[in-house]
């Protein structure tokens, strides 16, 4: 890797170590999508084409 | 990819012309502008091509228009939650692609088996989807009567080849051609749904009693095979979703986007395919919509085949190519050039083998679910009942000997093995060339065995073996 490049990774994981500066993870507005499409709707559906 | 710690971060140069969406370093706050809603269609117009088509062609093998619909949907959905329950925590927090996400629990050396995974997926996927707009091209032009029916081979092959180069032109601009690209091509959906409505509107009698030529005598097995297929072709995201919901700050903006956009086009565009081959026994709307409306029909589902393969394939390669920046060598390598080698093999196939590939798919699609499964696992239970979302930034960038994921030489032994364990349980439960199952597959499916099985394993050997030698960066 090219010294600048290595320096421009050097300063961003430095940036990203700090939690100010890292992207937010799901909060519950998104777990309630992830439960109700991921687990609900699947769930809905294995029971009707069952009976089908 | 490594480190050269020392300098303090303020004081290096911002590095605005170093175009970070072509690299695999992290990116930034500031770096990630996509709106959920650009999110949302940059996915869709990924997700939405014409492996559709022969999903939908799978399923319909076993099952009838509204168990196929419900089975796939379904299955879909299951798989679209397990890759993103696996990647998106770690890429959205650290702006990292989905190779990167490996790293705690593979290794900072071991995470070459993911990214060798990525890379057969992506180049198998992308080759099916040129060589099918190569036929479709070859389809047009026999219905316009300028080709014969025997000599399609060297025009499949050709439009291959202009649709690699094409995709090579989009991406010499990066992520940002990406999202401006898919800004347009997301309208192929609508075209879709429209042929849906054609074939749906005028042969719903046939369709309602259309039987699936492959279904056993086994109703439960029909039926989860169609789950299964469901299942394995939306963990195929798992290598692009990390590329992808990186552009974006936020977990709120991806979980939406991420489960409609990339989630539910597949299982709902694969009903083309699955209505076209229990009615017309072809899942190709380039063949069937001339058989359905003449051959102007024809030229708009070609025009459909080429928009929704051209996004997808343009994610993909994107994709692929960031998670080989990550290989020692190719980081330093200029952005045409990795390119090239991106796409090269995807070529090579187009060029040399196309019809065997194209065969082939069955077997393809069960490698990914047998692969990529107990991936998942894996990287769920290490994220959220081991680390509890404890992840260190720098050890995804980092390889010497006290690098928090160097674990033994650079390689987890409970990943691999946990990774061995799933593979073996989703074989004893479905031979993936075949399909012939084995209890309880019917039940259980073989996909969702395979990634518990795989989290299972992956829990003990860490409780039993890796943390208690102080390995993992577990205790920090």
């Amino acid at each position: 890797m090219k010294e600048d490049e290595a320096a421009e990774l050097e300063r961003r994981v430095a940036l990203l170590s700090d939690p100010a500066h890292q992207g937010e993870d799901f909060d519950a507005a998104s777990w309630f999508w992830l439960v109700l499409l991921g687990i609900a709707l699947p769930a809905a559906l294995i029971v009707w084409g069952v009976q089908l | 990819m490594t480190l050269s710690a020392g300098q303090a971060p303020e004081t290096l140069p911002l590095a605005a012309d170093l175009d970070a969406d072509k690299q695999a370093w992290p990116l930034l706050r500031a770096e990630r502008r996509w709106s959920a809603w650009q999110l949302y269609v940059a996915l869709t117009a990924s997700a939405a091509a014409t492996w559709c088509y022969i999903i939908g062609e799978y399923a319909g093998l076993y099952l009838n228009f509204p168990r196929g619909f419900a089975a796939l949907l379904a299955g879909g959905m299951i798989g679209m939650l397990l890759a993103t329950l696996a990647v998106v925590p770690t890429s959205i927090r650290f702006g990292v692609d989905s190779i990167a996400t490996t790293k705690p629990q593979f290794g900072s050396k071991g995470w070459i088996l993911p990214a060798l995974l990525q890379f057969l997926s992506i180049i198998g996927w992308n080759s099916i989807l040129l060589i099918f707009f190569g036929k479709s091209v070859a389809q047009l032009f026999i219905a316009l009567g300028i080709l014969e029916e025997s000599d399609t081979a060297p025009v499949v092959s050709g439009a291959a080849l202009f649709a690699c180069a094409v995709v090579f032109l989009i991406l010499l601009g990066g992520a940002r051609n990406i999202e401006r690209i898919t800004k347009v091509l997301v309208l192929h959906i609508f075209a879709g749904l429209w042929m849906l409505y054609l074939l749906v509107s005028t042969r719903w009698p046939e369709l309602v009693d259309a039987t699936p030529s492959a279904a056993t005598p086994d109703r439960f097995y029909n039926f989860t095979t169609g789950i299964e297929i469901g299942l394995a072709s939306l963990l195929s995201w798992w290598p692009y979703i990390g590329a992808m919901v990186r552009m974006t700050p936020t977990g709120r903006n991806a979980a939406l986007p991420v489960m409609l956009g990339m989630g539910a086009p597949v299982p709902l565009l694969s009903l083309i395919g699955l209505a076209g081959v229990l009615v017309l026994q072809s899942s190709d709307p380039a063949e069937w919509l001339r058989t359905v409306g003449g051959p102007a029909y024809g030229i708009v589902a070609l025009v459909f085949v080429g928009a929704a393969n051209l996004g997808t394939t343009t994610a993909g390669i994107y994709a692929s190519a960031i998670g080989l920046r990550h290989i020692p060598g190719l980081d330093r390598l200029s952005w045409p050039w990795l390119l090239v080698i991106t796409i090269a093999p995807v070529a090579l196939v187009g060029l040399l083998i196309p019809e065997l590939f194209f065969a082939s798919f069955g077997t393809f699609l069960a490698f990914i679910a047998v692969c990529f499964a107990p991936l998942c696992g894996i990287q769920i239970a290490d994220y959220y009942l081991l680390r509890r979302g404890k992840i260190d930034v720098r050890g995804l960038f980092e390889d010497k000997p006290d690098s928090p994921y160097r674990y033994w030489g650079g390689f987890n032994i409970a990943a691999l093995l946990a990774m061995g364990v799933g593979v073996a349980i989703y074989l004893s439960l479905l031979n993936p060339l075949t399909y012939e199952a084995r209890w309880p597959y019917q039940f259980v499916t073989a996909s969702l065995p395979s990634a518990f099985g795989a989290a299972l394993v992956y829990w003990m050997l860490t409780r039993l073996l890796v943390i208690p030698t102080g390995r993992g960066a577990y205790r920090e």
